[in-house]
């Protein structure tokens, strides 16, 4: 009854708060849909911590993504010689780059003044649910190789059946504790997406490669005013 | 009337009953078996030693109830698929039997039928290392057993290790074992995608072959030190990369601020 409701009711309640909040977002004000950005705060530490991170964590969830939605395309490339492997050690090296910047993320927000009062607690949980999520599933890469060859025939058939509303999670069985965890963690972050900085997920800077170069200065005379912040 | 005449039909009768009932008995116990056969023999033996699960040798010394508590924790740990209650308790018969393991050998030899599709399809093991790992899709494009299984030191370990299965278990265990997929996740992820006769055949020689002779051996993640060695690389890399430019026009910016109060 409780798996039901964590793997086959879950999926959707996640699902249908992520459109609804997300839409409720923008309609309300687009401007909102952003990450607030800190970088103006403390422009140190971040260097170690953001780049890595989203590096990471973009190129990890295509790297889930594409097995789920394109499982036998993904299957076809496993034929490969060497392939696996490759895909398994680039995955696990994203993998310890996405946490390596989240620890330096979290250092930085709980470490600086400037950035912790700025800091809400829907920024703490969210921090703290991806970090478990991310070692989780270094936790599967690690004790449970190679997901990469076992995801298309496991995970993507209880993909496709949430996605032809006809949820089976037969093929999760016996996954072991650290996986549905995993499985669980990522409904739970996609339903958060409205509520937090998650949401600038959906502001993609498509326009930022081709928009006129824009070179920022200082226009206030601060030095004749006086004042040493910036 | 002698009663003497009359004990004779009785005791033919009671002769006839018990005879009868032991002819049942003895086939409940054969059913029994063959139902070890099909649904328990991939992850426990009789007195074979510890395989996935325990060596159920020690069951003679069970009472029933015990077995179906333990068959009901398993069906709720979905190791298992709920049995029938009636291959249940002929299952509890078999495994109280104190030579269980003698029956479970006969049981478990080859029938006639195996042996003539023996002589239809003769195993290929190379052909079957590489449906096993992936090199050569089965036909109806199921997952490569790679991918959850190790062999030959190669391979996953969502699932058992196969080393050395060929010698803990018989051939028809393992053609049993690659036709019906008795385990929940293999038999939901192969439900659309059932191996071919040639394909099991095949699956059987490579794991039969004296390639996974052998012990199974401790698990090892092959891609952990690069992957660390990368990640590291990585976060070095675009840390000083992506930084200075940030933090250095800031810094300017900074430097000329003071450079003008001063």
């Amino acid at each position: 009854m409780f798996d039901a409701f964590l793997f086959q009711i879950l999926p959707y309640i996640a699902a249908v708060v992520c459109v609804l909040g997300v839409t409720y977002r923008f309609v309300r004000g687009p401007i909102g849909v952003s990450s607030l950005s800190s970088q103006f705060l403390e422009g140190e530490t971040i260097r170690w911590g953001s780049g890595p991170w989203h590096l990471g964590i973009i190129a990890l969830l295509v790297g889930h993504i594409l097995p789920l939605l394109a499982p036998r395309f993904w299957s076809t490339l496993l034929q490969i010689p060497g392939f696996l492997p490759a895909v398994e050690g680039i995955g696990l090296a994203l993998g310890f780059l996405a946490a390596g910047g989240l620890f330096v993320l979290i250092f930085r927000r709980f470490g600086n003044a400037r950035i912790r009062a700025v800091t809400s607690r829907m920024d703490t949980l969210v921090l703290f649910l991806l970090l478990g999520q991310v070692i989780l599933g270094l936790s599967v890469a690690l004790g449970m190789r190679w997901g990469a060859a076992w995801a298309p025939g496991v995970l993507a058939p209880y993909i496709l059946s949430l996605a032809t509303l006809q949820p089976d999670i037969s093929t999760l069985a016996n996954l072991g504790w650290v996986m549905h965890a995993h499985i669980i963690g990522a409904w739970v972050l996609l339903g958060l997406i409205p509520f937090s900085r998650l949401i600038h997920l959906l502001s993609i800077p498509v326009a930022f490669p081709t928009r006129p170069h824009q070179k920022v200065v200082w226009a206030n005379p601060r030095s004749s005013r006086g004042s040493r912040s910036l | 009337m002698n009663p003497r005449l009359l004990s004779l039909p009785a005791t033919v009768s009671c002769l006839l009953c018990a005879t009868l009932v032991s002819l049942n008995a003895a086939a409940a116990v054969d059913v029994g078996a063959k139902v070890f056969v099909d649904r328990c023999l991939d992850c426990h033996t009789i007195g074979g030693g510890e395989s996935v699960g325990p060596d159920l040798i020690s069951l003679v010394d069970w009472v029933p109830g015990d077995v179906d508590d333990a068959l009901e924790r398993m069906e709720e740990e979905e190791f298992t698929e709920p049995l029938p209650d009636d291959q249940k308790s002929r299952l509890v018969l078999f495994l109280a039997r104190a030579d269980a393991a003698d029956l479970l050998e006969e049981a478990s030899a080859p029938s006639e039928e195996v042996g003539e599709q023996e002589v239809q399809l003769v195993g290929d093991a190379e052909h079957g290392r590489s449906l096993f790992f992936g090199e050569t899709r089965f036909s109806a494009r199921g997952m490569a057993c790679g991918a959850c299984h190790q062999a030959g030191h190669k391979g996953g370990n969502l699932g058992a290790d196969l080393q050395g299965i060929g010698e803990r278990r018989s051939h028809v265990a393992l053609v049993s074992a690659c036709t019906n997929l008795a385990f929940p996740i293999m038999k939901a992820a192969y439900a659309d995608h059932k191996l071919g006769e040639q394909e099991v055949v095949d699956l059987v020689a490579y794991l039969e072959s004296d390639e996974l002779s052998g012990e199974p051996g401790t698990p090892s993640n092959p891609v952990l030190i690069p992957g660390l060695l990368l990640g590291g690389l990585g976060i070095a890399g675009i840390g000083m990369a992506y930084g200075p430019a940030a933090a250095g026009s800031r810094k300017r910016l900074l430097a000329k601020s003071k450079g003008a109060r001063s």
